[in-house]
């Protein structure tokens, strides 16, 4: 009975020891590099997709050819935006 | 003070951590505090800890035979196996919604402890929605259907488990549905916090993939399961009856499976977006429906409805959840708006979008159906129930075009295809398919449903050998390995597509199982010792009866003999018990001679001692084998799938540079 009390007393303080003890262990939000990461992840997919698509024939030359420079030019534009965010990101850190 | 209060004080503590997560978590959010963010996610935790507890407790107390404890002395009694006394636990609707909130605490733990750092924006509302949910099945459990009620006296036995619940299929049955239901709040609250947050570009759903793949493998196997213990323990010789609770499982399943397909459209094309948050919540939304209607027979009478509190909780609660995702939704519908419009109708966006539209439309059609005496019932009076030939005559016709889909759509590149990239990929399959057509016909296949589920089928299988078959072929080349190894390593490292080719593989099994229901032949006869019935390609020989015992029940089992042709004869042993016990109910244990083409399938439905005569029910159920084979094929799919590597993790090697040559990370996961 002791320990069940114990228990359920412990579960509190798991959740309020982070306000007691002050300064928290959650990084500051980097959400705007994630979700272009994100969008790197998916691009690099579908540029595989792609190869698949038309080694399976399911794509002309042509339009490989057309599809391919457009991905890999939104491709190299995230990578580049995810480059300038980073800094601005561990600033951030820095000021937090 | 007995030790199962402290299950109640468990519950009390949990509803009140659930609370202060649900509210601190959207503040936390919102001040971009991560000390309250941090406390507000450990609170999922700590909710956990309480309902595991209470969970263990109530378990011992079914072990133990605790009938003071109300639920245990309705659900349990001293005779049953200690297996069952476990299994009871959910037996009932209290004890359900504490495995509802254990597994909802679980899901939880795992997707904040996972995303409290990638999401670090959406996790503490995420956090907040979970904890808001988890807020709602305690508070039923602390107010209304309490699992550690205390009687004022001690009854000396419990009623039991009611006997159709005692079967091995059914002990594992609720937990994997409750899996598949409960697994939908993880995406939902994922798609509130990222309408919350107004970040509803492709990160979410990305980050949602599998969670939602997980609950929609889970939600299949229940489905099967039940269709399963359906078959072999209700005794009427079928596996979907279209019974309210049935058809309350598998309506999340045909959302959950639009959305599975749609979120790859958001992924790729920036499209459907609104469709998808639409989406999300009418499945979480159908799964709360489904337990509710599970546990609460309210489809059998509105009266039921107005008798309990809960009927009103339960709508209370639906309406607040589809009333905040509209509202979040309208409030945020300019960044809801499509990034791409749709090329061309031959894409296979567009497939997935017909695709979507059966799915959904099927599951509306359950939906209609099922609640339909309900609502006729609320608005006249009167209670007018629609049979199983409503939704055959309605899903029938949508399931055959959805079978064709499942061929179509993997054929067609994203974006748009051409004229001879279609003659070339669709030539062959078209041609198996009517071949296939016009041979089920000249082997005397007439029924419509029949004939378009082998051509249809045909073409699917098709279409998947052909994609195998040319994606090893291109490896072979670009590899120079040999076919084994490239089939292999296509499958390996495109893992989410061919996943889902084995996953279509599947359905096309169930469907031929599913087709196979119209050709079932049935012969009832009364047999004394000695007689034989010839049932189909079988001989039936009774032997007489035998009175058996078993743990907590008393049997009639008949012996039959059966023959089919020359080869060996085989014992059958169709079984009706009589549990003394639990409500004095009587069940029938089916026997069941399974072949790939067909079952012979006993109900012993009345025993004579006198005469030991026996009334005994046979049928010949043509194909019932491939709907399992096929389910298990589709879970296999399903594994393939979800062991997808976390998207991210091999790019992240790769230097940017490489995007320009693309060899190496192109290399690793294409051909």
């Amino acid at each position: 009975m002791l320990a069940g009390l114990w228990l359920l007393l412990g579960a509190i303080w798991l959740a309020v020891y982070p306000l007691l003890a002050g300064g928290g262990r959650v990084p500051p939000s980097a959400e705007g590099v994630a979700e272009l990461e994100a969008e790197k992840d998916r691009l690099i997919r579908d540029l595989h997709e792609l190869d698949l698509d038309r080694a399976t024939g399911k794509l002309s030359e042509e339009d490989y050819r057309a599809l391919e420079a457009r991905l890999k030019r939104r491709a190299v534009a995230t990578l580049e935006e995810i480059d300038a965010a980073r800094p601005r990101s561990g600033a951030e850190r820095t000021a937090t | 003070m007995s030790v199962y209060r402290l299950g109640e004080i468990a519950l009390w503590v949990g509803l009140g951590l659930a609370l202060y997560g649900a509210v601190l978590g959207h503040v936390a959010g919102r001040r971009r505090d991560p000390r309250l963010a941090e406390s507000a996610m450990r609170s999922v935790f700590g909710t956990a800890v309480c309902v595991a507890f209470a969970y263990l407790l109530l378990t011992l107390g079914f072990l133990n035979d605790e009938f003071r404890l109300s639920y245990v002395a309705d659900n349990a009694s001293r005779a049953m196996p200690a297996w069952y006394k476990m299994t009871a636990v959910w037996g009932g609707m209290e004890g359900s919604m504490l495995l509802w909130a254990l597994i909802l605490a679980g899901y939880s733990t795992a997707a904040v402890w996972i995303h409290r750092r990638r999401q670090a924006e959406l996790a503490p509302h995420a956090a907040a929605v979970l904890q808001a949910i988890m807020a709602f099945f305690l508070g039923v459990m602390v107010f209304s259907s309490r699992p550690f009620a205390m009687l004022d006296f001690t009854p000396p036995d419990g009623l039991g488990l009611n006997p159709l619940l005692q079967n091995r299929w059914m002990a594992a049955h609720p937990p994997s549905l409750y899996l598949g239901y409960v697994g939908w709040s993880v995406p939902f609250a994922f798609a509130m916090a990222a309408l919350i947050r107004g970040r509803l570009g492709a990160d979410w759903i990305v980050a949602m993939r599998k969670w939602a793949l997980v609950p929609f493998l889970f939600l299949t196997i229940g489905n099967l399961m039940g269709s399963h213990w359906a078959y072999i323990e209700l005794g009427w010789g079928g596996f979907w009856g279209w019974d309210p609770v049935e058809n309350s499982a598998i309506m999340p399943w045909f959302v959950g499976a639009a959305f599975v397909h749609s979120i790859m459209i958001q992924e790729k094309r920036g499209m459907l977006k609104m469709w998808n948050i639409g989406l999300v919540t009418a499945v979480f939304s159908l799964t709360i429906l489904g337990t509710f209607v599970t546990r609460s027979g309210i489809i059998e009478s509105v009266h039921a409805f107005a008798s309990t509190d809960i009927g009103f909780i339960f709508l209370g609660f639906l309406a607040i959840v589809i009333g905040t995702a509209i509202a979040l939704a309208w409030w945020r519908s300019d960044l809801l708006k499509s990034e791409n419009r749709l090329e061309s109708y031959t894409s296979r966006e567009s497939a997935f979008l017909f695709n979507n539209l059966l799915l959904v439309g099927i599951g509306f059609a359950i939906w209609w159906g099922t609640f339909f005496p309900f609502i006729s019932e609320a608005v006249t009076g009167e209670r007018i129930s629609v049979g199983p030939p409503f939704f055959n005559q309605v899903n029938g016709p949508l399931s055959i075009a959805l079978l064709l889909l499942l061929g179509i759509g993997p054929m067609i590149a994203w974006r748009r295809a051409s004229r001879r990239n279609l003659e070339r990929n669709f030539r062959m399959p078209l041609v198996a398919l009517a071949v296939a057509g016009i041979a089920a016909v000249m082997l005397g296949l007439r029924q419509w449903y029949a004939v378009s589920v082998v051509a249809f089928g045909v073409f699917v299988v098709a279409t998947i050998v052909q994609e195998l078959w040319r994606g090893t072929r291109a490896r072979m080349r670009s590899k120079g390995v040999g076919p084994g190894a490239a089939l292999l390593g296509l499958i390996g490292k495109n893992r989410r597509r061919y996943g889902g080719y084995v996953v279509h593989l599947g359905v096309v099994f169930v469907f031929a199982g599913v087709a196979g229901a119209l050709f079932v032949t049935e012969r009832a006869v009364r047999m004394r010792p000695g007689d034989e019935v010839e049932v189909g390609p079988f001989t039936v020989l009774y032997r007489g009866t035998d009175v058996e015992g078993g743990p907590n029940y008393t049997a009639t089992v008949a012996n039959l003999t059966i023959r089919d042709g020359d080869g060996e004869p085989r014992r059958m042993r169709p079984e009706r018990r009589f549990y003394p016990t639990a409500q004095e109910q009587v069940t029938t244990e089916v026997a069941i001679w399974s072949r790939p083409f067909e079952d012979l399938y006993a109900i012993q439905e009345s025993y004579e001692p006198g005469s030991d005569a026996v009334d005994i029910t046979l049928l010949v159920n043509p194909m019932v084998l491939w709907i399992w084979i096929g389910g298990g094929v589709m879970v296999l799919g399903m594994l393939i799938a979800l062991s997808t590597p976390r998207p991210g993790r091999k790019s992240r090697r790769a230097p940017p540079g490489d995007l320009e040559g693309h060899a190496e990370p192109r290399a690793e996961v294409g051909i």
